[in-house]
């Protein structure tokens, strides 16, 4: 019979997402062998996330303040907004090091079938910060799948309503480094459409 | 293991670990097909954007035997439909389509009048100025393939023309004064209803989206279908709600310009 420490560890191991009986088990067993200061420091460091970790009270992003760093860095550019479906999304765009503006986190996008509306989203302080703040340019930058699609069409027809600031959507195409003969259809038509002189 | 094709609308896609898909399609000869999609999240995935939602495609796969997914093995885009995706009230309408079919139609069961509707209506739906006619009209003969048309022809008790009837979800049908009084779900329905319910269940694929609808019979016929559709399914029809608040949200938006 199974300790049940262990088990207790691979019952909540399993909550996580993608992770089923077998791996949740292979995981406690790596867990249990490993050293104890390993162990315990990832558990430390998961006790820390959840105290410390909250979400920005301006755009909706991790932090470890009310206010995160990107919001209360003077050096970003307060009039360019980019608006992402999750909190993950600016992580991928600070990481290319060219955007300079400030974020919006959605936490999500509209989804009919999901019963995700507009009110399961951060949009009302979206609006907020469109009335409160020198916002000259909305960039929407959500995934471009049907959801993603939907939230920025939404929000390009919500936005106009409330200000006189420019709504941008970000680009769709060929990957950089990719085969035009690998690409499909509706990616290649949306490359060409967005074409632009150079 | 054999290779299997057939033509597929995708109805739903749901995110399975880190870069995979589960993909939900409307196959003619199957029904609604369930089956995964590896790495189908990745940027460079080779389904590209081939597995977005109301994509009409030629699937490649593979049935494992015992498994209830099937293996995706390529999709081939026919119809993207990107004039759909492009305008919001669209694309809400189409994804309450997709529902209905997701909802409705059994898995791995022949389908093909439903497929036939469904790929029809996604293919007027660019060309409609107001969905909602295109709808109603789907959701009249959408019923009638899965068996659910309602008697309008007399009462559904009794067998007795009426000059007046009321419209219940539990009997199916429409119902007379007499027989709709002992009843507790019956919906007031006018003539014109019941005369455009008969006019759209006969109406021919190809001509669905050039049907106009007037508001007040839409919002009558609207009220009865959608009752009806609840009543049958037992459950909530989210992207309709989601549909209604965003006609009710825009609608308002435009009356303040």
């Amino acid at each position: 019979m199974e300790a049940s420490s262990l088990q207790r560890v691979i019952e909540e191991l399993k909550r996580l997402p993608g992770i089923g009986t077998k791996t949740a088990q292979r995981l406690a067993f790596f867990i249990m062998k490993m050293p104890t200061e390993q162990a315990l420091g990832l558990s430390r460091a998961i006790e820390e996330l959840k105290e410390k970790i909250r979400f920005c009270s301006v755009c909706g992003n991790l932090s470890e303040s009310e206010c995160c760093d990107i919001c209360s860095n003077p050096n970003r550019n307060p009039r360019l907004i980019c608006v992402v479906q999750e909190a993950m999304d600016v992580m991928a765009i600070e990481k290319t090091g060219q955007f300079r503006g400030r974020y919006h986190v959605l936490h999500g996008a509209l989804s009919p079938i999901d019963a995700i509306g507009p009110d399961e989203l951060n949009i009302k302080t979206l609006m907020q910060r469109i009335q409160q703040e020198p916002i000259e340019e909305i960039i929407l930058a959500t995934n471009p799948t049907i959801e993603g699609e939907a939230t920025a069409m939404y929000l390009a027809q919500l936005v106009p309503s409330r200000s006189s600031c420019t709504v941008s959507r970000i680009a769709h195409g060929i990957p950089v480094g990719g085969h035009l003969e690998y690409a499909d259809e509706v990616t290649l038509a949306k490359a060409m459409e967005g074409r632009r002189r150079l | 293991m054999p290779l299997y094709d057939s033509e597929a609308v995708v109805l739903r896609t749901v995110d399975f670990k880190e870069a995979d898909k589960i993909v939900t399609f409307l196959t003619p000869g199957h029904g609604r097909l369930s089956g995964l999609a590896r790495g189908a999240k990745r940027l460079r995935s080779r389904f590209g954007a081939s597995l977005e939602v109301l994509t009409h495609g030629r699937l490649v796969y593979f049935d494992r035997q015992g498994k209830n997914l099937i293996g995706i093995n390529h999709f081939d885009v026919l119809r993207s439909f990107q004039g759909i995706r492009e305008d919001l009230m669209q694309s809400a309408s189409c994804q309450y389509l997709a529902e209905l079919a997701m909802r409705f139609v059994p898995e791995r069961e022949a389908a093909p009048e439903c497929f036939a509707l469904l790929l029809g209506a996604l293919g007027q739906m660019e060309a409609v100025k107001d969905p909602e006619a295109l709808l109603r009209i789907y959701e009249i003969q959408f019923l009638g393939l899965l068996g659910y048309a309602p008697r309008l022809d007399a009462c559904v008790q009794c067998g007795r023309k009426a000059a007046a009837y009321g419209f219940s979800s539990k009997q199916g049908g429409l119902v007379c004064g007499s027989c709709g009084s002992a009843l507790k779900d019956v919906a007031s329905v006018s003539r014109g209803v019941i005369h455009f319910w008969r006019k759209a269940s006969d109406l021919a694929v190809n001509r669905i989206g050039r049907i106009g609808l007037d508001g007040r019979l839409n919002g009558e016929l609207k009220q009865i279908l959608h009752r009806y559709l609840l009543y049958l399914l037992g459950r909530e029809i989210r992207s309709f709600t989601f549909l209604e608040r965003l006609r009710k949200e825009f609608g308002s938006l435009r009356a303040a310009r």
